[in-house]
């Protein structure tokens, strides 16, 4: 018996000493599916940093030969059959149908050419670091090139284009919500802490803005973005246009929690102690549902790489030259496209991941931070 | 309640005037006046525009006077059912809009029902079999729904029916009648052409609706309220449809007001990638061209549908919910 | 002795599944309710009380499940129903469920559906089970609630339960719970949520009711004092078991099990200057690891030695209708 109250305790002292953050930790592994959508943003933020070196031709380089081929198949079997562990790619020659003046890509099976991994290739810039010119895979040769998820209509490498795409689609949901973060907690934070008249001053104003209908005014600002502006300014301009409307649903998030937690008694000890209202919020409150704001972070950033999505395929968020996900959904747009080359639409598929992993995450890290709010 | 609803009243009409002026703002950031560009354009095209006229087009809009005077005298038109004029279109906006506001209804209103009637019986199903194979497959399906944007699965059913049905299904109406007078064949060709934007526009909706209504059942189906009623004698399907889901149907109901507005822009988009003829194109064509009355009255006139609809849902939510009414 | 039972409940047991493992939250309970009397269910919080009267209505959630065990009920006919046996959503079940047995919930906030008038979830009962129209079962409501002492109930049967105060639910839950004239009431907590001040009105409400209608009861409560006014008879649980019953008096003058003890002298007294008031050392043990023998074992002052951790020790009549599952009590030279 005693020997049993001993082992309690010490499970007990086990517990206690488990801080929230290992708890949160803990409860998050077990969620799979949250852990496999972690796990795919991880390789989707990778694939865009270092997207270079993943992609296999120049995003730019257009290759006249080459206009709306499909996507190379990789084989491990040559024309006579002979077996190999490392795949090739077949180079195409190109037909045009005298009838209907389509491109016709064959496989020239005489010439297989095998992929080669860490090969050189393009010049690229590393983190603005140091110059390279080795890449991931490749055929080695200038005049081979292979398209993976096919090429554009103007010849370009799709799959090279998708990932440095990434760079921007990635980041705007980033930097929006980091933006959002800001108004959300500062307003919510703001309301929250107060109460009486302030919050419901700011109650109703967030009431306001989230009554605007949402995509028409994003299409109204961002039509109206001066189109002498460079690429880059567009860029933070639609980040800040979508950023205007989302961080009321984060300020709520906030808001309701601050209205809770200031009933506590540690932060009426603090107030007691005479500490100042910013202090309290940043320091006693924050902290106490931090993964609460991560979890609706996580689940704000999709709407926002929808956003930028529909903006760009509307033509009237990011513009060609610059690479996003919308700018090359926008391609996309006809009948003809599609039906012609239907990987044209891949971009797509990695919106759809993409979201799709966000909102797993955000469910996750919720359920993980709160096991009762299930 | 008719404090209440007074409360509400005055909200929405600030709600508008702030609308208005953002509205206002908007037509108001191309840089120089778009009569200037729109004189230029005519001219550059060859057609003569008369010093008269132009004066008479500067008066009407009161582009000499200060801002303010402008936008008062805007809003005042607008009030009146006067949008201004398109440019582009050399038409008054209002013919322009109330044109294709119809249609832009049928396809609203219809896929709102669509969302409605798909979504909540899954919901109410998935939550009642928690953990079952069927709810991980509705799940699922309603994650991607989610996940997809309109436009997106616009282009996949084109490309699908196009590919594998040889059918072209953009539009609303097949050529002979895209021009023709309303006739029941018209109707019914119309109808024909209507599921697909029903269903892509419904379908994120749809999507997240079921997620809603999932979590909000699961939340009400383990409140003790449910476990008195059964303490009744009544069965489980009655106590189920009388309370739990009576109560997880509020959110619905509150958020039927900009269901439909947010609809009527959510397809947009679809609606540019399906060459529907509603208002979505007109806005982006507006919007691209710098026909910026066209745009700003229409995104008024977008706003003004969100917020008298989520007016009506307001008063829908406290009809159904006492703890609001009596408040 | 003619079988004048009303509710006999037998080696019950039930198990809840949950993600972390078999939670045994009955194992084995015993307990029998006559006609016309108030039982009392006393012990900790965790140890089965409420478990057991969800399972003697057949309400327990989706991964609760009755493992062994029977529920013998006696209706107004005195014909005998097998409660385990019935499809818990049943026609026959839900003819037991409501018209004969029913229930008054710990917090009546929440035991309410807010969005329900009061009166129309008292008349949901009524006209379900009785062939009656609405006028009549608004007629009946009426009555009801100026039974259990509401006043205006002709206007305060329109009203929702947020514009009742605290004891004013609990009132109406009584009259909910006394509509279609059952005759087993249980009260689980029916005071729990309440004002020490409304607690005592409450408690004398449904001990009048009791007498008016001639029902039988089951109170179930953490709390000795109430039981004491209260019922007839008592059965203590610890850990999903009964391990001491008798009539009231017995209990409270002499309490058998060490349990039992502790916790009349966790009870304060109005007597004055006793010193510190007596807990019970340590907590209970963990649901999902029960201790074998005894369950009492870890924490009991009185503990014998390894027979104690053998074996649930058998029940032992020590004098009329007391009985006690303790080795203090058993000769333990017959084991």
């Amino acid at each position: 018996m005693e020997n049993n109250n001993q082992e309690n305790e010490n499970y007990e002292s086990e517990l206690y000493a488990a801080s929230q953050k290992e708890l949160i930790w803990r409860r998050f592994k077990k969620h799979k599916l949250a852990m496999t959508a972690g796990i795919v943003l991880i390789i989707m933020y990778s694939l865009a940093i270092f997207a270079p070196f993943f992609s296999p031709q120049d995003p730019y380089q257009r290759r006249v030969s080459y206009k709306e081929a499909p996507p190379h198949e990789l084989h491990f079997q040559d024309a006579e059959g002979n077996f190999s562990l490392r795949p090739m790619v077949y180079p195409y020659t190109k037909e045009v149908d005298m009838e209907t003046f389509e491109d016709i890509y064959t496989e020239d099976t005489a010439n297989p050419t095998p992929i080669k991994f860490f090969v050189e290739g393009f010049e690229y810039e590393v983190l603005g670091l140091f110059e390279t010119d080795i890449h991931l895979f490749g055929t080695g040769e200038e005049d081979v090139p292979v398209f993976i998820f096919g090429a554009d209509s103007l010849g370009r490498d799709l799959f090279a284009r998708i990932i440095h795409g990434a760079r921007i689609s990635l980041s705007i949901g980033l930097i929006g919500v980091a933006v959002s973060l800001f108004l959300g907690i500062l307003i919510g934070g703001i309301g929250g802490y107060f109460g009486g008249k302030i919050d419901l001053f700011i109650q109703r104003m967030i009431e306001l803005v989230r009554s605007i209908p949402q995509l028409p005014l994003w299409m109204g600002l961002s039509a109206a973005l001066p189109s002498s502006w460079s690429a880059i300014q567009i860029y933070l301009a639609i980040t800040i246009i979508l950023s205007l409307m989302s961080w009321t649903s984060l300020a709520r998030v906030v808001r309701g929690r601050f209205l809770s937690l200031r009933e506590e008694e540690f932060v009426i000890a603090a107030r007691l102690m005479g500490r100042s209202p910013l202090e309290i919020i940043f320091i006693h409150m924050l902290p106490s549902f931090l993964s609460h704001i991560i979890a609706s972070l996580t689940l704000a950033i999709p709407g926002m790489i929808l956003g930028e999505t529909a903006l760009s395929f509307l033509g009237i968020g990011l513009q060609a030259p610059v690479i996003s996900w919308g700018v090359l959904l926008q391609k996309a747009q006809n009948l003809y496209t599609i039906a012609n080359a239907p990987w044209m639409m891949l971009p797509g598929l990695f919106v759809i991941i993409t979201v799709l992993a966000f909102n797993f995450l955000g469910d996750g890290i919720r359920d993980a931070a709160d096991p009762y709010s299930k | 309640m008719s404090k209440f609803i007074m409360h509400r009243l005055i909200f929405m009409v600030i709600t508008l005037v702030v609308i208005s002026m953002l509205s206002f703002i908007i037509i108001q950031l191309p840089p120089g006046d778009y009569l200037t560009s729109y004189i230029t354009q005519l001219r550059s095209m060859g057609t003569d525009v008369s010093d008269e006229q132009i004066d008479y087009l500067r008066e009407q809009y009161g582009l000499d006077d200060p801002v303010y005077v402008q936008y008062f005298k805007w809003i005042g038109n607008f009030l009146t059912g006067d949008m201004g004029f398109s440019f582009a279109w050399n038409r008054p906006v209002n013919e322009l809009v109330w044109e294709r506001l119809g249609l832009t209804l049928v396809i609203s209103i219809s896929s709102l029902l669509f969302t409605w009637i798909v979504a909540f019986p899954i919901g109410i199903y998935t939550a009642l079999k928690q953990n079952s194979l069927s709810d991980y497959f509705f799940t699922f399906i309603s994650f991607i729904g989610v996940a997809t944007p309109n436009f997106l699965l616009a282009l996949v059913l084109m490309y699908v029916s196009f590919r594998y049905f040889g059918i072209n299904v953009g539009g609303l109406f097949s050529p002979e009648y895209a021009e023709a007078a309303w006739s029941l064949a018209k109707v019914s060709d119309l109808l024909q052409h209507l599921w697909i934007p029903v269903v892509v526009v419904g379908t994120a909706g749809t999507a997240g609706l079921v997620r809603i209504m999932r979590a909000n059942l699961l939340d009400e189906l383990g409140k003790p309220y449910v476990t008195t009623a059964k303490s009744k004698g009544i069965p489980n399907h009655k106590v189920i449809l009388k309370y739990p889901v009576r109560i997880a149907l509020n959110p619905f109901i509150s958020t039927l007001g900009w269901q439909l507005p947010k609809l009527i822009s959510g397809s947009t988009i679809t609606a540019v990638v399906l060459s529907l003829p509603t208002t979505g194109p007109l806005l982006l064509d507006a919007l691209k061209s710098q026909d910026m009355y066209l745009a700003g009255s229409f995104i008024m006139l977008l706003s003004v549908l969100t917020v008298i609809g989520t007016f009506i849902s307001d008063i829908l939510l406290a009809l159904v919910d006492p703890r609001i009414r009596y408040v | 002795m003619a079988n004048n039972n009303i509710l006999e409940v037998e080696n019950l047991n039930v198990h809840f599944r949950t993600d972390e493992g078999l939670v045994r939250a009955l194992n084995g309970v015993n307990f029998n309710v006559e006609r016309g009397q108030a039982v009392g269910i006393v012990g900790e919080s965790g140890c089965g009380k409420s478990v057991t009267s969800i399972s003697v209505m057949r309400l327990l959630p989706g991964v609760g499940e009755i493992a062994n065990g029977t529920i013998k009920y006696y209706d107004k006919e005195k014909k005998k129903h097998n409660i385990i046996d019935l499809e818990a959503d049943g026609e026959h079940m839900r003819s037991i469920r409501g018209p004969e047995m029913s229930m008054i919930f710990q917090e009546p906030m929440t035991a309410f559906s807010p969005v329900h008038t009061i009166g129309n979830q008292i008349m949901e009962k009524l006209l379900y089970h009785e062939d009656i129209d609405k006028s009549e079962a608004r007629r009946k409501t009426i009555e009801l609630l100026n039974k259990v002492g509401i006043s205006k109930p002709e206007q305060r049967i329109d009203e929702y339960p947020f514009q009742y105060s605290g004891g004013m639910r609990q009132r109406a839950m009584i009259a909910m719970g006394l509509a279609c004239e059952p005759q087993l009431l249980i009260a689980d907590e029916p005071t729990t949520a309440l004002d020490v001040t409304i607690q005592a009105q409450v408690l004398k409400l449904i001990k009048e009711m009791q007498e008016d209608y001639n029902l039988s009861l089951i109170l179930i409560t953490h709390d000795l004092g109430v039981i004491a006014h209260m019922v007839d008879y008592v059965n203590v649980m610890y850990l999903g078991r009964v391990v001491e019953s008798g009539p009231v008096e017995e209990i409270f003058d002499n309490p058998a099990h060490p349990y039992t003890q502790d916790l009349l002298k966790s009870i304060p007294k109005m007597t004055g200057n006793e010193g510190k008031l007596a807990s019970i050392e340590g907590s209970v043990p963990d649901a999902y690891s029960l201790p074998a023998g005894c369950p009492f074992h870890t924490r009991c002052r009185k503990k014998i030695g390894e027979v104690c951790e053998s074996a649930f020790p058998r029940t032992q009549e020590i004098s009329e209708n007391h009985y006690v599952n303790c080795y203090l009590h058993q000769d333990l030279g017959d084991k």
